[in-house]
């Protein structure tokens, strides 16, 4: 464990302002003598128990505990022993006891059962091991652990990532699932609720050896799943983004104006997890300077898109190709990416439209595959074409609002640009036709309020046969293609 | 039976049957045409060309398609066009239907029926196809696009009363045609999406 920590603290200084990447120390659950809970997750309700610490294992309360499961009955309680029935069996633990008695069978328990204060306590394993045997659900728990699975429920979980920037620190945690998040300041922390979707940590706190973020921690003891945030001790801001659909969460810490630090130690309040950043306020933090790109690849869930003759779909390739580009993307270190769907996932024209503007100043570029009939490769570029009459011209006054259906209009002049870079980095690919870039009434786009760009590419039909689809060079060259137009037009 | 009740019978039945015979004006002018494989969409034009009153054959241009190009291309006909202006329009989106003589791609879907056709006077004509326009048309901005622009830019040319086109699927605003093209505002005729007449060498 200390060799991890000062990995932790001599990395981010080695590389300087570069992107150290850090994982972060474990430590064992935390063993603290005060009341605890144990969280036990039902498909549609959660249900905490107190967990009482005796010698090496927790313990909980039986009776309750099988009160969650089904209906104890005939209790049977004599000189240092305790019966039910229950679920058709019948259960009899005996004090200071490891044995149990399930039926006709004996099953040994780690620990043995204590009879407390007029209560009869099991240790964890308990579960797993005598109630799994009774009742038909299936259970998840890991131990070390304060809460169980039970059935069908799913827990989200999270990687977790430090990077030391200049002036602050970012976390990074990657999401199984998709989360919500809220969040609040309390005593000196920032409290982020993961919403009601139960949870299970890679580990329960990850402690940092450094001056900005002290320590991460998940707790649900409440039932109430959330992330503790533990800053250092100057005062701090916290800038939480919610990206790519709630898959990632980001967050931001950096101190706070110097002249500030008199006031107190609290930490700032972060302003608001919504999707978008604050537009102001706060030091602007390392990445989140960093331009954004959002990728749109094109369908996804029941729209298939265009088919193909051997069976191959729009939505899969636009898929595979998009995440090429994106790691494509990143690997330059100059762009935050960002993704309008989670893989197979159906998402409404305005739905893609809303993820682009809630990353402001973005590059926005839809792919997508299609029969152009062209007989061979082409690429071609579209921007978007207003309808007739529309006004392209946004007027200058900073209140004046945009209606919905033309937010695109004013960028038409840097989506033509960006639409250009794409077609001459596109044409270096060798036999390949490409188009020049044309304005076509593309729906997507209209509400776009960034410079954006669309991409077909085809003909699907010899791409198929070809084999083109499918051959990791093209698509490779491709997305490279992309990126540097990206990077031209964005620095 | 009294000569009044005779007299009322009479009126009745003049105008039971003047009611029958607005309805059946009223089903022509609002039913679908009824469905009719590829190599028949010709024989139907000319129905409806000698079931209306003629007038004299007009030359008209048609917009299809250039295969593996994302332009349009102009192609005659001579049609002998009806007098009135809804049935004119379906008269021409009807030999737009039957498709290019000069192996352009087809604008709309041989198979796509033409529901309702609705002039307002602003000078925007509503034309609303049933669902096979949308399953037909290959998705995809540039086939979307070209099959919105040749229905527009072909009833713009021959239409001169036309300025905008306003394209409805089974009598709704769709948001899209196949998932690109946009479909929920008025379009007006684009000559860009039409090639120039002269060939260009280039292309
Ligand atoms: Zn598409």
């Amino acid at each position: 464990m200390p060799s991890l920590t000062k990995r932790a603290s001599i990395l981010p200084l080695a590389l300087g302002l570069g992107w150290a990447v850090v994982w972060a120390t474990l430590l064992g659950p935390s063993r603290a003598l005060g009341a605890e809970n144990f969280i036990f997750y039902f498909p549609s309700r959660h249900e905490a128990l107190p967990l009482r610490q005796i010698d090496q294992s927790g313990y909980l309360p039986l009776e309750k505990t099988l009160r969650l499961f089904g209906r104890p009955v005939n209790k049977r309680e004599r000189q240092g022993r305790v019966s039910w029935r229950f679920n058709r069996r019948q259960l009899e633990v005996r004090a200071g006891q490891k044995r149990v008695r399930v039926g006709r069978k004996r099953v040994d328990l780690p620990f043995p059962v204590r009879h407390l204060d007029g209560e009869w306590w099991v240790p964890i394993s308990f579960l797993t091991e005598v109630l799994g045997e009774i009742i038909p659900d299936a259970m998840e728990y890991h131990a070390g652990t304060r809460r169980i699975f039970i059935g069908e429920v799913e827990p989200n979980s999270f990687e977790l990532r430090f990077d030391s920037l200049p002036g602050g620190a970012r976390l990074t945690l990657q999401f199984l699932q998709q989360t919500s998040i809220s969040a609040a300041e309390e005593e000196g922390n920032w409290i982020l609720y993961l919403g009601g979707h139960p949870l299970q940590p890679p580990q329960p706190r990850f402690e940092f050896s450094n001056p900005i973020i002290k320590s991460l921690a998940f707790d649900d003891q409440d039932g109430r799943p959330k992330l503790i945030l533990t800053p250092g001790p100057d005062q701090m801001t916290l800038r939480p983004l919610l990206a790519e659909g709630g898959m990632v969460l980001i967050l931001d810490v950096a101190r706070s104006d110097p002249a500030r630090t008199a006031e107190g130690r609290t930490p700032r309040a972060p302003e608001s997890i919504a999707p978008a950043p604050a537009a102001s306020g706060g030091p602007v933090v390392g990445a989140d300077s960093l331009p954004a790109v959002v990728l749109d690849p094109g369908h996804g869930g029941i729209d298939s898109g265009a088919r193909g003759q051997n069976g191959l779909s729009e939505k899969d390739w636009t898929w595979r190709f998009t995440y090429q580009v994106r790691l494509a993307l990143i690997a330059t270190g100059k762009f935050r990416v960002v993704m309008t769907r989670n893989g197979d996932q159906l998402r409404s024209l305005d739905q893609r439209a809303i993820t682009a503007n809630t990353n402001r100043g973005a590059v926005f570029v839809s792919f997508h595959l299609g029969h152009t009939g062209a007989g061979q490769r082409t690429v071609a570029p579209y921007i978007y074409q207003p309808p007739f009459g529309t006004t392209t011209a946004r007027s200058a006054g900073a209140l004046s609002f945009v209606p919905w259906e033309e937010v695109q209009n004013s960028h038409l002049p840097e989506s033509l640009r960006l639409a250009q870079y794409l077609r001459d980095e596109l044409a270096a690919i060798e036999d390949i036709a490409i188009r020049e870039p044309v304005s076509a009434p593309v729906r997507l786009l209209r509400s776009v309020d960034s410079p954006a760009a669309f991409i077909e590419v085809g003909d699907l039909s010899s791409l198929e046969d070809s084999g083109d689809l499918e051959d990791p060079e093209f698509i490779l060259q491709l997305a490279q293609a992309v990126v540097r137009a990206i990077e031209r037009f964005s620095y | 039976m009294s000569l009044g009740m005779k007299i009322l019978g009479l009126g009745l039945m003049a105008v039971a049957l003047a009611s029958v015979l607005y309805l059946r004006a009223l089903v022509r002018q609002l039913s679908e045409v009824p469905y009719l494989p590829t190599a028949e969409a010709r024989v139907q034009l000319k129905e409806s060309i000698l079931g209306s009153a003629p007038g004299e054959p007009q030359t008209i241009s048609l917009f299809f398609p250039v295969p593996g190009e994302g332009m349009l291309r102009r192609e005659e006909r001579t049609l002998t066009l009806v007098s009135a202006a809804p049935d004119r329009v379906r008269q021409i989106l009807m030999a737009l239907r039957e498709g290019s003589r000069e192996g352009m791609e087809g604008a709309i879907p041989a198979e796509t029926q033409i529901r309702a056709v609705y002039l307002a006077p602003d000078g925007i004509v509503y034309v609303d196809f049933d669902q096979t326009l949308e399953r037909a048309v290959s998705p995809g901005i540039r086939s979307e696009t070209l099959t919105i622009y040749a229905i527009v830019n072909t009833l713009a040319v021959n239409l001169p009363s036309i300025q905008q086109v306003r394209i409805l699927l089974e009598g709704r605003e769709a948001e899209t045609l196949a998932g690109h093209a946009d479909l929920s505002r008025a379009y007006t005729p684009d000559p860009s999406w039409v090639e120039p007449t002269l060939p260009n060498p280039d292309r």
